[in-house]
């Protein structure tokens, strides 16, 4: 048992999470920091919990901290579980700075990481509030698989919850254990999903492509739509065509669907059927900063008639765009660059952390999506 | 199919900018190319324009689209090296048209009717055309009415339903109330009201936005904002700057009060007194800042205005560590000038809010720094508890800072640590630039989005203009017109002003607050 602890540990990269201090001192430390240094300031607009069961993700969820911290000043509790491990609770503290937009002085932001070996939700919930900052809201990141320290107790207290369906092996059951959490009078939380999230910008580039009337005569004419997308990143195209069925108010038809092509039937009215089909492409090279999770989207009338493509593309110079090309007939082909917003996890989380709200239509698509992967 | 089924309100809350061609006249101007093309680069860098958008300057030079949109692209970069890129350069300017033509020239605007309507057979854009008179002012007139004898104040007759022509104008919206409403009248025979966009670039701060928010989405502070509770209120505008790059011709014709006050000021001060809007409406807020500006107790005759009003020039001095020359030695200034560098106002608010309530307004050029700030001075506290210890005759001050270093700060007594009784005033300051570690967006880049998506809130109406003007007419006609005008006053050129207008408060108890 003592082996295996050490093994944990020894996978934690500690050196780059400051200070060790007991858990009791966490509070006189931050102060004493902020004490020593009267040319920064310390600021905090909400707590940010990132829970991980991942001794992996430390290093990469401590440089998340730092880059978010640069828009979003916070208390940022980073907590990493292992619920399997031997009993034991470690601490460190630091502080992310940065200099103000205006150019004067240090702005800083804390973080508190903790290692909670054989973890129980009482721990983890134990520690979590203990170390909130208090009357700001607590927006909660969960990582990975929701497992048995989300419980009732933990996520009545959370204002937003954090999930990201791109790394769950099953999503369905996931999206079943968050509907059972929804049913609970307690739970009175934001959920986001980061794969939805992930959708935003190719949503606003279709709305974009119906935005002139000539366009716009166009969307009861759709049959078909291809969405190219890039591998692990399945979620977000499910989001996308949960979305696409919600806008157009049509109906899957279970019978006619499988896993890759859905069938939708009008819910009212005399348009045809509208047949989506997805695809998987490797997506090879990119980086995750500007690596965007579909390659292309493409909308289309009956044959012959209007098409509208929604096409990455790179300008070898690090920069992204969304290639927007709409061809009606009788019409001159139009073409516009649109650039691509940050698709990494710090773009996306800072993305949910500034828009805010109440998520409403992410919520009312949750079971078409589900209903999607149950196909 | 009658909207647009995949538009969203959770994605986007604000109103939605539509597609449009945006003709801008005075294309050659500095306005065009330090502020509107950056602001709508900028905008397409952040993906926040319509599709579609396409841009055609107008001006009297010769010119082709290459040159005009290489002119451009110079200035990008240096403005804005960080968001330029070529791909997307390349990408925006070929929807950048350049139209020649003198603005007198019926001609022109009938061939840019012709081209508008080329570009729009082309693309199949959505016929929404926003005019925008951004060229020197005497040239307003000339293409309002011309727009008008071309019929480009209406819709194509072929285009949407729901297609739009839209002016935005930019200051100065005249120079007194007869030329205002001169100014008015020929914008409204061209474009209705609901169709015409005033610029006032104050209006498009973020700080100047949040005044709103913070007054209506507290519940701590509109309780207190009222003549029970509120002392007065002071408005400073203070530039460290003078006359530099020529700008004297312009600014000697003008000076603070018409230049600063009669707009920016003025509309500062409708949004802190104004009372809370029936809806976020462009109406319903313009109804409630007219009230305001309607209630300006007015100033008659030289008596009334030299007892609450002070005008002022600077003389030479020391600003920035740098020598400063006189006013009236500035370049292109007349040597014998009566225009005002500096004025400072006693203002009235006749309504049952503010009865009572003074407002001090200054705005000053070549004042020790650069700052625009409002401060909100609360009355003192029942004097029987802590009437006799010290430091207990500070009072209770809110400063809302539009620039620079945007934010709120709230001064209060607090005791200080130890075994004596003794108070002292400590801040609570919110800054947006820590808090919020993005930036604020520039003015000129949410009017524009603005305009394109008929929102007026943040611009003048026709009566907030014409209010203001009456209000200030006053003031210059007994200056430049009484037999016996209030006298000129003076001040060391990086100094906080004359010591006239120190007086003017020290005769209410009162002093300005230091910044």
């Amino acid at each position: 048992m003592e082996n295996e602890k050490s093994e944990h540990l020894k996978e934690i990269p500690t050196e780059l999470l400051g200070k060790e201090v007991p858990v009791k001192r966490i509070d006189s430390e931050l102060r004493e920091y902020f004490a020593a240094d009267t040319g920064i300031a310390r600021a905090s607009l909400i707590n940010l919990a990132i829970y991980s069961e991942s001794v992996v993700r430390v290093s990469r969820n401590t440089e998340i901290i730092q880059e978010l911290t640069r828009e979003h000043a916070c208390r940022a509790l980073l907590v990493v579980s292992q619920p399997e491990g031997e009993m034991e609770v470690r601490a460190w503290v630091q502080a992310h700075c940065n200099i103000d937009s205006g150019g004067g002085k240090a702005v800083c932001s804390e973080q508190v990481t903790f290692l909670l070996g054989g973890s129980s939700a009482d721990l983890v919930r134990n520690i979590v509030f203990a170390h909130l900052d208090a009357d700001l809201p607590l927006v909660f990141w969960w990582q990975g698989e929701l497992s048995e320290v989300f419980e009732e107790r933990l996520f009545s207290r959370i204002d937003r919850l954090v999930v990201d369906s791109r790394n769950w092996s099953d999503p369905a059951v996931q999206f079943l254990r968050l509907a059972a959490a929804d049913r609970e009078e307690e739970a009175t939380y934001v959920l986001h999903d980061i794969a939805y999230t992930q959708s935003n910008q190719l949503r606003e580039a279709v709305a974009l492509c119906f935005d002139d009337p000539a366009a716009l005569e166009q969307v009861n004419f759709l049959e078909e739509v291809e969405v190219v997308y890039a591998t692990g990143q399945r979620m977000t195209a499910v989001w996308l065509v949960a979305w696409m069925a919600n806008r157009l108010q049509m109906e899957l038809n279970p019978a006619l669907s499988d896993g890759e092509t859905f069938v939708f039937e009008p819910s009212s009215g005399s348009r045809s059927a509208l047949k989506v089909s997805l695809f998987e492409q490797v997506d090879e090279g990119k980086s995750e900063q500007i690596s965007p999770p579909m390659l292309r989207v493409s909308l289309m009338a009956a044959e012959g008639g209007a098409r509208f493509d929604i096409v990455r593309s790179d300008d070898g110079q690090g920069a992204g765009f969304w290639h927007l090309k709409r061809s009606i007939p009788g019409r001159a082909e139009n073409s516009e660059l649109w650039p691509i917003r940050s698709y990494g996890e710090v773009g996306l989380v800072g993305e949910i952390l500034m828009r805010a709200g109440r998520n409403r239509l992410m919520i009312e698509l949750l079971p078409r999506v589900r209903a999607l992967l149950t196909v | 199919m009658e909207s647009n089924p995949f538009l969203e309100e959770d994605l986007d809350i604000r109103n939605r900018p539509e597609s449009c061609i945006l003709v801008i006249f005075g294309a050659t101007g500095d306005l065009t190319h330090r502020k509107l093309i950056p602001a709508l680069y900028n905008l397409a860098a952040e993906g926040n324009l319509p599709p579609g958008l396409k841009v055609i300057g107008f001006a009297r030079r010769e010119k082709s689209d290459a040159v005009f949109r290489d002119g451009l692209e110079k200035v990008i970069k240096e403005i804005s090296p960080a968001t330029y890129n070529q791909r997307l350069w390349e990408s925006f300017s070929q929807n950048v048209f350049y139209h020649q033509s003198e603005f007198q020239d019926l001609e022109g605007y009938e061939g840019l009717r012709t081209r508008l309507e080329q570009i729009e057979a082309e693309g199949g854009g959505s016929g929404n055309r926003l005019f925008y008179v951004a060229s020197a002012p005497e040239f307003f007139d000339d293409i309002l009415l011309h727009l008008r004898d071309a019929g480009l104040n209406k819709v194509a007759a072929n285009a949407g339903a729901d297609a739009w022509a839209r002016a935005v104008v930019e200051k100065p919206f005249g120079t007194d109330l007869v030329t205002a409403k001169h100014l008015n009248r020929v914008v409204n025979d061209t474009f209705h009201e609901s169709d015409t966009y005033r610029i006032d670039h104050y209006l498009g701060k973020e700080t100047a936005q949040n005044i709103m928010v913070l007054r209506f989405a507290n519940a701590i502070f509109e309780p207190l904002w009222n003549n029970r509770h509120i002392d007065h209120v002071q408005i400073t505008c203070a530039e460290n700057l003078g006359m530099e790059g020529g700008r004297g011709a312009y600014y000697d014709t003008a000076g603070a009060l018409r230049d600063m006050v009669q707009n920016h000021l003025l509309q500062l001060l409708s949004l802190i007194a104004m009372e809370p809007p029936t809806d976020l409406s462009a109406d319903g807020v313009r109804d409630e800042k007219v009230k305001v500006l309607r209630s300006l107790r007015p100033m008659s005759g030289a008596d009334e205005v030299g007892a609450n009003v002070v005008r002022a020039q600077y003389t030479a001095g020391v600003v920035d560590g740098k020598e400063a020359v006189a006013y009236r030695r500035e370049d292109r200034v007349n040597p014998g000038s009566l225009t005002e560098s500096f004025v400072a106002l006693r203002i009235h608010i006749d309504n049952w809010r503010w009865e009572g309530v003074p407002f001090y307004v200054r705005m000053g050029k070549q004042l020790p720094k650069k700052a625009t700030e409002i401060s909100i001075h609360f009355k003192q506290p029942p004097a029987v508890l802590f009437n006799t210890v010290p430091g207990a005759d500070s009072e209770n001050v809110l400063v809302i800072r539009i620039q620079p270093n945007e934010g709120i700060s709230l001064r209060m007594q607090s005791k200080l640590p130890g075994p004596a009784l003794r108070m002292e005033s400590v801040k609570m300051d919110f800054q947006y630039a820590t808090s919020f570690g993005k930036g604020s967006p520039e003015a000129y880049e949410r009017l524009l989005l603005d305009a394109m998506a008929g929102d007026a809130t943040l611009f003048a109406r026709r009566d907030e203009v014409e209010n203001a003007w009456k209000f200030i007419d006053e003031i210059e006609h007994a200056w430049h017109k009484a037999e016996t005008p209030p006298k000129m006053a003076e001040y060391p050129a990086g100094s906080w002003g004359p010591q006239e207008a120190d007086e003017l408060l020290r005769q209410d108890g009162r002093h300005w607050r230091r910044l």
